[in-house]
Order: structure tokens, then sequence, then C-alpha cells
């Protein structure tokens, strides 16, 4: 491999770490208000992804479809939040997690059942067109996506670092019962902090599916390697599961470039796999420790 | 419960006959649909509600186990009951690589990297050309070699029926007796507090990797039966919303019930059957399940094992207001058992408090260990399983109420000199005379104080006589840094049989640092650990607790799913020496052991009075109960040496007491303590032997009398700096606390005003002015 495939590389996995990263950064903000792995994050961000190409469909402009399915993917955050996850924090921390997985399964069906098991092509945000780099070509839909993370990535860490709301939600996320003393609501936070995943996801989602399949079965497991973004980057901060998007991007990006790998079906998968292994084999036990501390409180 | 019994003794038979039933083999395909989502199901009911490692991996397991199975049949010439082992094998081992994760990762990173592994096999694995070409029964003649031992599966629905049923039903009824088990209890516990569960001496890893691999083993079997009927299956059948599709069987079920499993595994697999036979139904087989799910998950967590058992409970009670006199002796008999069982539950004022369940099962717990306490071999079993690490007996003999006295020091002391072998047997005699004269007031006072209140408490043991007593727990020049601060420097501390062993110290001093070295909850930079002499610095907790260590947690670490009586039970994990195949057969040993267990933990239970709450769920019982349990479940483990961390912490002073009366009786017992703490008021009543710790270094030892005098302890305790401050004849002042230091813990805390009180006044009324004078701040 030459050091121009590896440049080659790097820019096709762009859209890859774009997406993953603003996936983890929602996984990110979520479980720092309420001690879940967001298991349903997949789902919520397919369902804004579909919301826009019915919106699209019944020929709603753009200016104000885009909007409204972001807010519909917010709105979902909320409902995740309000009715499976909440309500399931005195049965543990087992409970949450299998609330979200029950989102998952029913977020799935549901699509399923709409818009059939069968991949469409989303919505473009982007102009069609591509650049070339070396050999290999990247679409503007792609370089897109990496762009807009930069910019959420900046205006999210600006959020929390600079305004008093990003105080507010940083405070009753690492000590709600201290956040209630001071006067903030911290279940009002920790429903802001949900709402905001859920849009999160659901720009990942929206411009995943303009440049990748649009199924109900392929498009939600796109956040898996978020998961594993967000393990290699630590849970605690955003900066951290940006990080570790670019890791996991860059490495599922170069699989076509790994000369066995370009054939042979479900690469990807197998090195998310190993790269999970590998993660989980060396970074475990920091993690474990930073949730059982959490947990005994 | 007999009514359950002649259920299960009908369903059986009804299923015994059903392909002969009229209209029963045309749904014949989806009742043994139903067997293999029996199998599963179970599976995932072991490793998700009672290990509590959430597996979204199940169906990729099943088509390992799917695969394996073909590609014996195929390759290898192994058809289906040869394959079967080969395909359990096959998924056990990827299981068991998804175990090894799940020591590393927990809880919630355990489902994500479950989700991923599901993704790679149904994505990478299951389209593998020479796995979908060797992998699948299909093309190979059937009954042309082994033809003896081949079943034609594929052919006869019929078969395929009796096969498959009869591995699901021989499935549920091992987990069954799994389940009320050693190892089913070490899984409880895994879930619980995995802390809690290493410190009762079990081996966390191993069991967590056990569970891993019987669910794959299961999983796999389940998989062989679906090549077998199928003979060839799709990589699509295996994704990971299959997993989903597991777990909601798995949770509308109940999660960690085995019946509910079987009864959900039934009616998802009617659904289908239902959405198969009638196409006005549409195509929404997974839509419905998938509300279903959401439905039950949120409005009954219990699933279906919960309203059962609560239907049952509300049928139960009609029948029995309804129900005439008894007639035979064996119903009388029942009857008179759960009357008395019910006598003794029902003078508590807070009757109606108490779940109507929890009274249920408290009358059958009660009945069963009636029985269990009659049996002589059960007995038998148990005195024999409490010679090497129990150094005290815990016999009570039950209604002799005879006044016999305790032994006198002479005789105890005596004793505590023998050879550990020796000891565990005289300590037998000694401790049942204890127990038969104390049991019987602790029942009939039904408070704590009186255990120790209705007879002289023990004299200390004689000081001078204290370098005779054998050494059970040592801890020499144990230094222990985090980065660059010294949280603990060269402590040395020694633990005497028989006597209660105190370290005290201020806030912040490395109590606690020192005694998780001790624990083997962190490896100490420097020195040695000893128990017995032997050195076990780098040696694992649940090993330690193999060598007789016990401890209790500052935080309280009991297992809050269960009840008081199963806490304690899991304690006896040391006792107990059968194994998870025999735990799974349900054989004699099994069943004896667990008698044996039983009956232990109830005399515990008697011994600290804590009958009232034994059949309480520990979530939501009161702190200083909690307490007593963790102390009682130490108890239970027969540990030679007994650590409590800080148990007073958190408890009021009439709580307090009463936990000093406990301890104070559990020595007398025969057990050693080693106690940690900063209420000194508290440990200095009840200790024999006290080491002071101040910023991570022993300042003082001896005996409370001369610590109380130690105007080196007192100066830290007051945050007071004296160079010249005389230390105890024992140990030189290594490490004087300097002027001022802003370490000191600066508000006054409750023991600080104790210690003023409770040791020599006049020098730190002094120490006490000159401190607000020097530094500004107010320390009394």
């Amino acid at each position: 491999m030459g050091l121009i495939d590896v440049l080659v590389g790097l820019v096709l996995s762009l859209p890859l770490v774009g997406a993953y990263a603003i996936l983890a950064i929602g996984i990110v903000m979520i479980y720092r208000a309420s001690k879940v792995l967001n298991l349903a994050h997949g789902v919520m961000a397919t369902f804004p992804a579909y919301a826009l190409y019915t919106l699209d469909g019944m020929g709603m402009p753009l200016f104000a479809a885009l909007p409204l399915a972001i807010f519909l993917g917010g709105a979902l955050g909320w409902v995740v939040q309000r009715v499976f996850v909440r309500p399931m924090r005195k049965l543990g921390e087992t409970a949450q997690t299998v609330g979200t997985v029950i989102v998952l399964g029913l977020g799935i069906a549901i699509m399923a059942t709409i818009w059939g098991a069968r991949p469409l092509t989303g919505v473009a945000l982007f102009p069609e067109g591509y650049i070339t780099v070396a050999r290999s070509t990247i679409r503007y839909g792609e370089l897109g996506l990496f762009a807009t993370m930069l910019v959420l990535f900046g205006a999210l860490s600006a959020l929390f670092r600079f305004t008093d709301l990003g105080l507010l939600m940083r405070g009753s996320a690492q000590n709600p019962r201290a956040a209630s003393l001071m006067g903030v609501n911290p279940e009002l936070m920790t429903s802001l902090t949900w709402i905001m995943g859920g849009a999160l996801a659901g720009v990942a989602g929206i411009m995943l599916a303009a440049v990748a399949p649009l199924h109900p079965y392929i498009l939600p497991l796109q956040a898996l390697p978020a998961f594993l973004a967000v393990l290699l980057g630590g849970l605690g901060s955003i900066v951290g599961a940006v990080g570790g998007a670019a890791v996991v991007g860059v490495a599922l990006g170069m699989v076509p470039l790994i000369p066995g790998l370009l054939h042979l079906q479900g690469a990807p998968q197998l090195m998310l796999a190993v790269l999970a292994m590998v993660v989980m084999a060396t970074r475990g036990e920091r993690v474990v420790a930073t949730d059982v501390r959490g947990g005994i409180v | 419960m007999t009514s359950t019994n002649r259920l299960q003794t009908i369903a059986l038979g009804l299923l015994l006959v059903f392909p002969f039933i009229p209209g029963g083999s045309d749904v014949l395909p989806s009742v043994n649909q139903a067997a293999v989502f029996v199998i599963v199901a179970a599976s995932l009911v072991m490793l998700t509600g009672w290990v509590g490692q959430i597996s979204l991996a199940h169906a990729a397991l099943v088509g390992i186990g799917a695969y394996a199975a073909g590609f014996a049949a195929n390759v290898l010439g192994l058809p289906f009951p040869l394959n079967l082992p080969v395909a359990a094998l096959a998924a056990a081992g990827a299981a068991t690589m998804l175990g090894v994760v799940a020591l590393r990762v927990r809880g919630l990173y355990l489902a994500v990297a479950t989700l991923i592994f599901s993704w790679a096999a149904s994505e990478f694995l299951f389209r593998q050309n020479w796995l979908t070409q060797h992998g699948s029964i299909e093309g190979v003649p059937i009954g042309s070699e082994n033809s003896l031992l081949q079943f034609d599966l594929s052919g006869s629905r019929i078969a395929f029926f009796y096969v498959a049923w009869g591995i699901a039903i021989a499935v549920v009824y091992g987990l069954t007796n799994l389940r009320d088990s050693r190892t089913g209890r070490a899984f409880f516990a895994i879930r619980g507090s995995e802390m809690a569960a290493e410190s009762l001496g079990m081996n966390v890893l191993r069991y967590k990797v056990l569970a891993f691999a019987l669910s794959g083993a299961l999983a796999g079997v389940a998989g062989s039966l679906i090549m077998t009927e199928a003979r060839a299956v799709s990589p699509d059948t295996f994704g990971f919303n299959t997993s989903l599709f597991f777990l909601a069987i798995a949770v509308v079920g109940g999660l960690s019930s085995l019946p509910g499993a079987v009864a959900a595994s039934v009616f998802f697999a009617a659904l289908g059957e239902l959405f198969f036979r009638y196409s006005v139904l549409g195509d929404y087989l997974e839509l419905v399940s998938a509300i279903l799910l959401a439905v039950v998950f949120l409005a009954y967590p219990g699933g279906l094992a919960a309203l059962a058992v609560a239907a049952t409970d509300r049928a139960q009670r009609t029948l029995r207001a309804a129900r005439a006199l008894p007639t035979t002796a064996s119903e009388r008999l029942a009857a008179m058992q759960e009357d008395e069982a019910r006598r003794a539950d029902e003078p508590r004022p807070d009757e109606e408090d108490v779940p109507r369940l929890t009274r249920a099962a408290s009358e059958i717990k009660q009945r069963v260990l009636t029985r269990a306490a009659r049996s002589v071999a059960a007995r038998r079993l148990l005195e024999d399983a409490t010679t090497e690490i129990l150094d005290f007996e815990l016999d009570v003999h039950e209604g002799s109420g005879q006044d016999v006295p305790t032994a006198p020091e002479s005789e105890r002391e005596a004793e505590s000199e023998l050879e550990p072998a020796a000891a565990a047997g005289a300590g037998a005699v000694s401790g049942q005379r204890t127990t038969e004269d104390v049991a019987p007031q602790t029942l009939a006072a039904g408070a704590l104080p009186s255990v120790a209140d209705g007879r002289p408490s023990r004299p200390l043991p004689d000081p001078a006589r204290r370098h005779e007593r054998e050494v059970l727990l040592e801890a020499r020049g144990i230094t222990v840094r985090f980065g660059g601060l010294v949280a603990v420097n060269d402590a040395s501390l020694s633990v005497r049989r028989g006597e209660i062993t105190g370290l005290i110290g201020p806030n912040g001093a490395g109590k606690t640092t020192l005694f998780n070295s001790i624990a083997g909850f962190n490896e100490p930079t420097a020195g040695e650990v000893l128990i017995r002499g032997r050195d076990v610095t780098s040696v694992p907790v649940f090993r330690r607790a193999q060598l007789g260590v016990a401890r209790t947690f500052q935080r309280i670490q009991l297992f809050p799913q269960l009840t008081v009586f199963d806490n304690l039970l899991a304690a006896t994990h040391l006792q107990n020496r059968t194994g998870f195949v025999q735990h799974i057969a349900g054989n004699r040993l099994a069943l004896e052991a667990e008698r044996a267990a039983r009956l232990r933990v109830r005399k515990v239970v008697k011994l600290l009075d804590l009958e009232e709450v034994a059949d309480r769920q520990v979530a939501g019982l009161p702190f200083g109960v909690l307490r007593m349990v963790e102390v009682a479940r130490a108890l239970v483990t027969g540990a030679n040496v007994i650590m409590l961390d800080e148990p007073a912490s958190g408890l009021d002073e009439r709580e307090t007491d009463r936990l000093t009366e406990v301890l104070r009786f559990v020595r007398d017992l025969g057990a050693t303590l080693l106690l940690i703490e900063h209420d000194v008021r508290m440990v200095t009543s009840v200790s024999d032997y006290l080491y002071v710790l101040d910023q991570g270094t022993i300042i003082a030892e001896g005996p409370p009398a001369e610590i109380q005098s130690n105007e080196a302890v007192i100066a830290a305790y007051l945050g007071q700096a004296d160079d010249d401050a005389p230390a105890s004849s024992s140990t030189p002042p290594s490490d004087p606390a300097p002027p001022s230091d802003p370490s000191d813990p600066a508000p006054p805390s409750d023991d600080r005003v104790t210690v003023a009180v409770g040791a020599a006044g006049v020098v730190e009324e002094d120490n006490a002015t000159s401190d607000v004078a020097e530094d500004g701040r107010v320390v009394l």
C-alpha cells in the first residue's frame, strides 16, 4: 500500500468519520444525561431519513421538510426517553438498556411495515457530482457529511463550553441532585439532551441515507461503529467521541484498500468485529471502572 | 404445591399425545418451532435473566450451531444425533469468546459487543461460500452410512416433535435444577454485585464464562434441530432481528423465569401459526411481536411470570377460603405445618405491608426447611463440611432450652492455642453449648440485644498472652501509592485468633485503602499480606475467601433482588462441594448439599435474629438491618477471619450499640474479626486490640485502654502537631502530622468529639485551644 493509497483511504473515510462522529456525540450526550447506552440511536437516525423521504415525495420544499424531519428526530428522542428509559430507572441498568433494545426492534418493525424492507434512495441535500482524488472519487454529499460534522461539533463544543445552557446541561448530567438544589430542573435538562441527541442522530441519518442505501435493517446498524468510537474515546467527552469516530471511520474506510478484503463479503463487519475485540480488550477495564463508580451512587 | 405438579403432569400428558389429537398434526410445524424457541429462550433466561449479561447475539449462536450441525453431517459424516455435540461445542466456543469480552466490559457495553458479533456473523461468517456450500444437509443422501444412528427428522414431523420437545423439556428441567443450586446462586450473585460474589469465594471469571458457554451450547443444540429439520437455511434467518425476537420471548416470559419462557415460546409460536394461517392478517407478524413486547415491557416488566404468580395467588386465596377441612393424614400434616409457619409470621404489626406473594413464598420455604431440618443425612453432611475452614460451629439444637453456662475463660483460651484442626473440633463442642444457650432466648425475646444481654459478655482476651495466639491474618509493610500520592505507608498489622482487632484513624487516613489491600481489592505497591503465614499478596479475592477470609462492605453490597435468606444462602458457596453437572442433574448429593446449606443459613438467621426479615427482598429494607445481613452473610461463609469495613457508618447510636453486641457475640462464637472504623467510641468498646492509622502510617497499636491515652493518637485526631508526642511502646512515631497540614480533615466530625470525650480530657483540651489559636479554625 503506497502513500497515495493511504491518502485515498483517508479521503474515502471522511464520510464515515463524519457520520460516526455525529452519532457518537449524541450517544455520549445521552449517556452522560441518563447513564444509558442508547441502542435505539440507529432507529433515531433512520426514522428522520424516512420522514424526509416521505415529505419530499409529498412535494414539500427542502427548506421546510429538512427542519421538520430533524424536529421529528428530536421528538422521537424525547419519546424514547419518556416512555422507555425514564420509567425503567428504578429497575436498573439492564432494564433501561433492554428498553432501548425494544425501541430498536419496534422502530425497525414499524419502518419495515411503512416503507418496506427494500433499499430506497434518500433525499440528497448536496448537489450531485464528485471530485476525484488519485483514482478514487468522493461525492459532494459525502464531503458535505464530513463538513456538517465539523460544524455541529464546533457548535456543540461552544454550547457546552461558553453558554449557560451548556453549563446547566453538563452540571445536571453530572449531579442531578446538586443541580436541582441550584434551581435547575434536571429532568428538563435530561429531556433536552435526548431531544438534541435525537435531532443529531436525525442529521446523521438523513445525510447517510443520501449516500448509502436507506433500508430499515441496514441503516440502523450504522450506529454500531459509533458505539465503538464512544468506547474508544471514553464515555465522558464529545471530543473523545469525535477522536474515536476518526479512528473507527478510518479503519473501516481502509477496508476496500486492503487487497484480500475488497471482494470479501461482510468485510467491513468483520473489520468492525475485530476492532471491537481489540478495543474492548484494551480499553474495557477503564470504562468499567467509571461505570462502577457511577453505578454504586 | 400439588396443584402445580398436577398441572405439569396434565400438560406433559397432553404433549405426549399431541400429534394424535384431531387437528394436532396440522399445527405440528408451529408446535415443533415452539420447542426450538423454548430451548433458545431458556438459554437466554439463564444468561440475561440470571447472570445479567445481555445477549443480542443468540440468533448468531443458533446459526453457528445450525451450520456446524450441517457441516458435521455433510463433511464429517455425522448425522443428527451425532452432530448435536458438534453444534453445541461450536456455539459454546463462540459464546465463550463473547464471555471473555464480557469479563472486560459489563452491562451496557456487552449489549453492543454482542450486537456487533451478531452483525459480523450474519454479514460475514454465514455468507462465506465454504460454509453455505458444506454447511447445509441438503443433498446428503439419507440413510447411507450410519443409518442405525440416524433419524430422518426432516421426513417425519412426529419424530421431530418427540425429539425436539424431549430436548426442550430436558433443558428446562436441568436449568430449573441449576437455578436453586450453588451454581445458580453464583449466577444471581454475579448479577447483584460482582465484588460481593468474589468476596464470598465465587470465581466470577469462571462462572461468567461457564454461563456463556452453557448458554451457547443450548443455542447450538437449537441450531442443530433447526438445520436437521430444514436441511438448508438462509443466513438471513440468523440476523440480529431474530436475536431481538428471541430476546422478546425471554422478556415477555419474565426474563428470569423458565416457566415464563416456556409460556412465551408457545405464545409466540401460536402467534406465528395464526399469521401463517390467516393471510388476512397480512405480513405484520414482526410488527405485532414488537408491539406486544413493548406493551408487556412497559406495563408488566415482570412479564408473563409475574402475571401468572399474581393470578395463582388470587386463586389460591379464594381456594383456601372455600376449602373444607383437610382429610388425609398428609394433607393434615401439611396444613399443620402451614399453620405453624403462618403463626410464626402473624404477630407482625406490619402484616398488611408484606406482599402476599412474599408471604406465600415464606410458607413454602418454611415447610421445606422443616423437612430439611429433620433430615439426619443433611445434618451429617453439614458437619462434615464444617471442618476445614469453619472454626466455629453454628449448630443450633432446636427446642432444647436447657441452661448451659458459657465455657470458662481458661478453657476458651486453651482452645485458641490448639492446632487449627483440633481447634475446629473443640470449637464445635463449645460452640454448640453457646448456641444452645442462646438460641431459645433469642427466639423468645425477638429483639437482638437479648442475644448478649442474656449472659455475661466474655471478658476481653488477656492482652499479656496475645503473642501466644495464632496470627490468622497479617499485613507486612503495606505501601500503596496512587501516582505520586502515598495513601498507605509501610503499614503492618496482625490479626490474632479469637480477637477483635480494630483499625482506626481520622477521615482520609488511608484505612479503607489498607483494608482493600488486605482484602485483595487493590494490590499494594509494596509489602505483603499473609493468611495463616501463607503469602496471598497477589492472590485474587475469591481465593482469599477460600482461605477463610470474609468481608463486609462500607457501601452495602448485598444482592438487591434476592431475599435476605437467599443472600445468606449465596454465602454457603464455599461450604458446598457439589459441582455444576450435579446441579443440572439435581441428584441426591446436590439436593443434600442444598438442604445442608439451607439448614446452615437458618441457623445463622436464628443466631442473629433475622427471622422477621428472612423472606423479605433486600431492596427496601432499613439500612441497619442490611448491615446485620452483611455480618450474617460473612458468618455463613464459615470464614476464619471476618473483615468489616466501617460497619457503623450510616447507623444511628442505637443501631451501633446493637451491632456492637452482635460483633461481640460473633467473636464469642469463635470468629476472629478485623474492624475498620472511624466511630471511635464503638471501636474502642468492642476491640481487643487496636491499630491507629494516620496519614497512611500506623502511629500506635495496643489495647484500647492504652490507645485512648496515647498522645500521638489524640494529636492525630485533633489535627494537633506535636513533634515530641510520645508514641506507644510498641511502635515508633514514624511520621507525625505536620502542623496545619492542608490534607488534614477540617470539619469537626462526630468521632472527633467522641475522642475528646472518651480520651484523656485535660491534654485534649489544651490541644484544642491551641489549635484554634494557631489555625484560626474552630475544631471543638
